[in-house]
C-alpha cells in the first residue's frame, strides 16, 4: 500500500516531467530485490565475522545502502530481512524462531530499529529519486538546448514586452548579432521601419493565444541588409497556462526566393519563346531575357553547315555591341581555340569560368586586339552553354559579366542550361518555320510569275487566232477551217482560265484575294451569266428566279463562282441534258441552286470535292481547282456552299449568301447592343 | 453603235512582248475607220513614240521591265500635249488591286490578258467616241 502510494506520487511527477522532455527507463524490480538480498547477506557476513560496537547501526547502514542502490522497494525489503536476521541470528536464544524472543528487552529495540530504518529507507530512496530526476531534467534540458543551439533556423525567445530573452546560434548567424548584444533589448531592432505595424499585429495575436505564421516577410540584419524570411511565432505558457512570452523561429528564405525567381524566369522565358515563330524575334527575346538579368552581355552563335555565325550580340551598352561585331568579323576565333564558343561547340559541354582574371586574359587571349576588345566589353566571369536540338549541338549562348562585377556559379549554370534547352527548341522551330515560309513564298512567287509568263504567249496566240477566224468567216472559208480556228480560240481561252485558276489559288493561299464589294442584284448577275453561256451551248441552261436578292459582294467573284458551277454541270452531264439554275431566298440567305442530270457524285467523292486538286467524278479533267476556288469565294463572302447528289440522277450545288437586308439588320442590331 | 465622226484614228501599242505587238498591229480593225497603228517594245520607247506620233488611243501594258505602265501613264498625263490621250491598260488578271491605282491616275479603261480581239476593238471604239465629245 505504501509502495503504491509512493508510486502514485512519483507517477504524477513523472508525467509532468515528461512534458519537458524528461524520460524514464523502467528497470526491472527483480534487480532491486537481488540488490536487497545481497546487501543483507553482506551485512550478515560482517556481523558474523566482526564484532561491532553498534550492531544495529551496521544493520541500518545496510538498509540505507539497499535503498540508495535499489530504491524504495529494495530498501524496504532489506530492512525487513535485516529485522528477521537480527531476530533469528542475534536475539537470544540465537538460531531460534521462537516468538517468545520478541517479548522481552529486544522488543523496544526491534521497533526502534524498524521505525528508524523505515524513515531512513524512505528518505534515502526519496533522495535517490530526486537526484536521478534532477540528473534527467538536466540532461533533458541540455538536449533541448542542444537542439535549439544546433538548429539552422534562428530561434528567439522574448517576454511579453518583446524583450529578447533567448537567442540561438542560428539567430546569430542569420542576423549577425551575438547573443550578448541582443538579450535584454526590444525585438524591434530586427524589423524594418516600414514593417513596424507587423509587430503590433503579432503582439495582439499572441495575446489571444494565437500562433502567428508569416510566410514571407523582411527583417534587417546587423549590416542593415534586408533579408527575406519566413517567421513562425508561438506563445509560451507557464505551468499554470499563463502566457509569459513568445518563441520565434525565423528561416532565411533567400535561397528559396532565388529558386522561385529562377522558376519564374524559366516560366516567363518559355512563354515568351513560344509566343513567336519569327526567327529574328526569337533571337531578340533570348537576349532580352538574359541581358541585364543574367548577363552584362551575351552572344548567340549558331552552327550553319560548316560555318559558325554570330547571329545575335547584345550588350548593356549598345555602342559596345557594335564594336564587338566588328572585332569578331576581323578576328574570328580559331576553330581549335581551347575556350569559349569553339570549345563548347566541339565538346557539347558548357564552360563556366567563375572568375576571369587579367593574367588569364593575358595567357589565353594571345591576340592583343582581341584582348583589348574583351577588356573594353568587360569580362570578369564567363559562362558558355551549348544549344542542343535532338542531341546535336546547333549553337551556343555565351554570357558574360563585366561592369556589374557579378560572377557565375554552378546555380546560374544549371539555370542557363534549362533556359538553353527551351531557347534551342525555339530557335530550331523558328528556323524551320522560316524555311517553310520561304519555300512557300518562293513557290507562290514562282506560280505568279509563271502564270503571268504563260499569259503573254496566250495573248498573241488568241489575237491572231481570232483575226484569222474573222478573215476565214469573211471569205466564207469551208466549215472545217472555221471549226479548227474556233477550236484554237476556245482552247486558248481554256488555257487562260486554267492559268487564272492557278493564280487564284495562289492568292487564296497567301490571303491576297481582295473583295471589291458592292450591292449586287443576283437576278441580274445570273441572267447575264446564263445569256453569255447559252451563246456557246444554246438552250442548255435555264434560269428561274423565284425571288430577287441583293447581296453585298464582289460581282466578278460571284460571277466566277456561278460560272464555275454551271461549267461543271455542263461538263459532267450529257450534251443534251438540261442544267437548271434557280434563285430563291430562305430566311436571311439568298440561295443559288445549280442542278444537273448528270452522273452524280458518289458519297466517297462528295466529301473531297471542295478540296484542292480533286474533281467531282474523281476522273481527271482540269486541275481540280474550280470547286475549291468557288468554295473559297463563297466563304469569303460569309456564305455557304453544299451539294446534294444521287449517283445516276444528277447533282445540285447550292450557294447561300447572306442578303443585303439581313446584313443591314444585323449591323443595326449590333449597333444597338454596343 | 453611234457613228464616229472621224474616219482615221492613230493607235499606239506599248508592250514588251514583240509577238503581242505584231499580232495587234496586224489584227486590230474598226468598221469604217482606218487605224494607223504603231507599236513600241517598252515604256521608254513608247513615250518617245507617243510624243512623236500623238496617238488618239494608247494601248499600254502594265507590267514591263524598266519603265512600267503606270510610269508611262504618269508621263502622258503630265505632258500638256498628251494629257488628253485615251489610255487603255493591258493587265494580267491578278493586277486588279493595282487597277484602283490606275483609276486614280486617270486611266480610261483596262482589259486583262488574254483578251478577246473584238472586245479590245470595241473598247478602242468607245474611247474614240469619248475623245470626240
Amino acid at each position: 500500500m505504501i509502495i503504491s502510494l509512493f508510486q502514485g506520487l512519483t507517477g504524477r511527477l513523472k508525467k509532468r516531467l515528461q512534458r519537458y522532455g524528461v524520460t524514464y527507463k523502467r528497470r526491472s524490480a527483480v534487480w532491486s530485490y537481488i540488490i536487497a538480498v545481497m546487501v543483507v547477506a553482506a551485512v550478515l557476513w560482517l556481523r558474523l565475522e566482526f564484532t561491532f560496537r553498534l550492531p544495529l547501526g551496521v544493520m541500518l547502514f545496510g538498509a540505507f545502502v539497499a535503498a540508495t542502490l535499489g530504491g524504495f522497494g529494495a530498501g524496504l525489503l532489506a530492512l525487513l530481512l535485516l529485522a528477521f536476521v537480527q531476530f533469528y541470528y542475534f536475539s537470544e536464544p540465537v538460531l531460534s524462531l521462537s516468538l517468545a524472543k520478541l517479548v522481552g528487552p529486544d522488543l523496544g529495540t526491534q521497533i526502534n530499529f524498524l521505525v528508524i530504518g523505515f524513515i531512513m529507507v524512505a528518505l534515502s530512496s526519496a533522495l535517490r529519486y530526486m537526484r536521478r530526476t534532477a540528473a534527467r531534467m538536466v540532461s533533458a534540458a541540455n538536449r533541448l538546448s542542444a537542439v535549439v543551439e544546433s538548429s539552422q533556423d534562428a530561434i528567439i525567445g522574448k517576454d511579453l514586452n518583446g524583450i529578447v530573452t533567448d537567442w540561438n546560434k542560428g539567430a546569430e548567424k542569420l542576423y549577425g548579432y551575438s547573443r550578448r548584444e541582443v538579450v535584454g533589448k526590444h525585438i524591434s531592432f530586427l524589423v524594418p521601419a516600414e514593417r513596424r505595424h507587423e509587430l503590433e499585429d503579432i503582439t495582439e495575436r499572441l495575446g489571444r493565444g494565437e500562433n502567428v505564421n508569416l510566410h514571407e516577410t523582411v527583417r534587417v540584419d546587423k549590416t542593415g541588409r534586408y533579408l527575406p524570411v519566413q517567421v513562425a511565432i508561438s506563445p509560451v505558457y507557464d505551468a499554470k497556462g499563463n502566457i509569459i512570452g513568445a518563441a520565434t523561429i525565423a528561416r532565411d528564405i533567400s535561397e528559396r526566393r532565388k529558386r522561385e525567381e529562377e522558376q519564374d524566369f524559366l516560366r516567363q522565358a518559355n512563354q515568351l519563346l513560344v509566343s513567336s515563330l519569327d526567327y529574328e524575334t526569337i533571337l531578340q527575346h533570348i537576349s532580352q531575357l538574359l541581358v541585364p538579368v543574367l548577363a552584362d552581355w551575351c552572344a548567340i552563335d549558331l552552327v550553319d553547315g560548316q560555318e559558325i555565325s554570330r547571329v545575335n550580340f547584345v550588350h548593356r551598352n549598345p555602342q559596345l555591341a557594335e564594336l564587338s561585331r566588328q572585332m569578331l568579323k576581323r578576328y574570328p576565333w580559331p576553330e581549335d581555340y581551347p575556350h569559349g564558343v569553339p570549345l563548347v561547340l566541339r565538346t557539347g559541354q558548357p564552360e563556366l569560368i567563375p572568375e576571369v582574371t587579367d593574367s588569364m586574359l593575358d595567357k589565353e587571349v594571345p591576340d592583343p586586339v582581341q584582348r583589348q576588345t574583351l577588356r573594353t566589353l568587360g569580362l570578369c566571369s564567363q559562362l558558355v552553354v551549348p544549344l542542343k536540338s535532338r542531341g546535336t549541338v546547333v549553337g551556343s549562348i555565351s554570357l558574360a559579366y563585366g561592369e556589374s562585377g557579378r560572377h557565375y556559379n554552378h546555380n546560374t549554370l544549371m539555370l542557363v542550361e534549362s533556359f538553353a534547352a527551351s531557347a534551342a527548341a525555339a530557335i530550331e522551330n523558328s528556323r524551320h518555320y522560316r524555311e517553310v515560309v520561304q519555300s512557300e513564298q518562293q513557290k507562290d512567287e514562282f506560280i505568279a510569275v509563271a502564270s503571268h509568263e504563260l499569259k503573254t504567249p496566250l495573248t498573241s496566240m488568241k489575237t491572231y487566232a481570232q483575226r484569222i477566224l474573222r478573215d476565214a468567216k469573211r471569205r466564207q472559208a469551208d466549215e472545217a477551217e472555221v471549226r479548227a480556228l474556233e477550236l484554237i480560240t476556245r482552247q486558248t481561252d481554256r488555257l487562260s482560265s486554267l492559268v487564272n485558276n492557278i493564280l487564284d489559288v495562289t492568292k487564296l493561299n497567301n490571303g491576297a484575294l481582295v473583295l471589291h464589294r458592292e450591292t449586287v442584284s443576283l437576278r441580274e448577275l445570273i441572267a447575264t451569266v446564263i445569256e453569255r453561256i447559252n451563246v456557246l451551248v444554246p438552250d442548255r441552261v435555264t434560269f428561274e428566279a423565284r425571288a430577287d436578292a441583293e447581296v453585298d459582294a464582289d460581282p466578278s467573284r460571284i460571277e466566277q463562282a456561278v460560272v464555275n458551277l454551271i461549267n461543271n454541270a455542263i461538263a459532267y452531264s450529257d450534251p443534251e441534258s438540261p442544267v437548271k439554275v434557280t434563285l430563291s431566298t430562305r430566311g436571311s440567305y439568298a440561295v443559288i441552286a445549280v442542278a444537273d442530270q448528270g452522273s452524280g457524285i458518289s458519297p466517297k467523292h462528295r466529301q473531297y470535292i471542295f478540296e484542292r486538286f480533286s474533281t467531282a467524278s474523281g476522273a481527271t479533267k482540269g486541275l481540280g481547282l474550280g470547286l475549291y476556288i468557288t468554295k473559297q469565294i463563297v466563304d469569303q463572302h460569309g456564305g455557304r456552299i453544299r451539294v446534294q447528289s444521287q449517283v445516276g440522277r444528277g447533282s445540285t450545288f447550292y450557294i447561300e449568301l447572306p442578303t443585303l437586308a439581313s446584313v443591314k439588320k444585323l449591323s443595326k442590331l449590333l449597333k444597338k447592343e454596343y | 453603235m453611234e457613228p464616229l465622226r472621224v474616219n482615221r484614228a492613230k493607235i499606239l501599242v506599248i508592250d514588251d512582248d514583240r509577238d503581242i505587238l505584231e499580232s495587234l498591229q496586224n489584227s486590230l480593225e474598226l468598221p469604217k475607220v482606218k487605224l494607223d497603228i504603231r507599236t513600241a517594245p517598252g515604256g521608254m520607247l513608247g513615250l518617245q513614240e507617243a510624243k512623236r506620233f500623238r496617238p488618239d488611243v494608247v494601248i499600254l501594258d502594265l507590267q514591263m521591265p524598266g519603265v512600267n505602265g503606270f510610269e508611262v501613264l504618269d508621263e502622258i498625263r503630265s505632258d500638256s500635249e498628251l494629257s488628253h490621250t485615251k489610255v487603255i491598260m493591258l493587265t494580267a488578271k491578278d493586277d486588279s488591286r493595282n487597277l484602283w491605282e490606275g483609276i486614280d491616275r486617270r486611266l480610261d479603261d483596262f482589259i486583262s490578258k488574254p483578251f478577246d480581239l473584238e472586245e479590245l476593238e470595241a473598247r478602242i471604239y468607245v474611247q474614240l467616241l469619248e475623245a470626240q465629245k
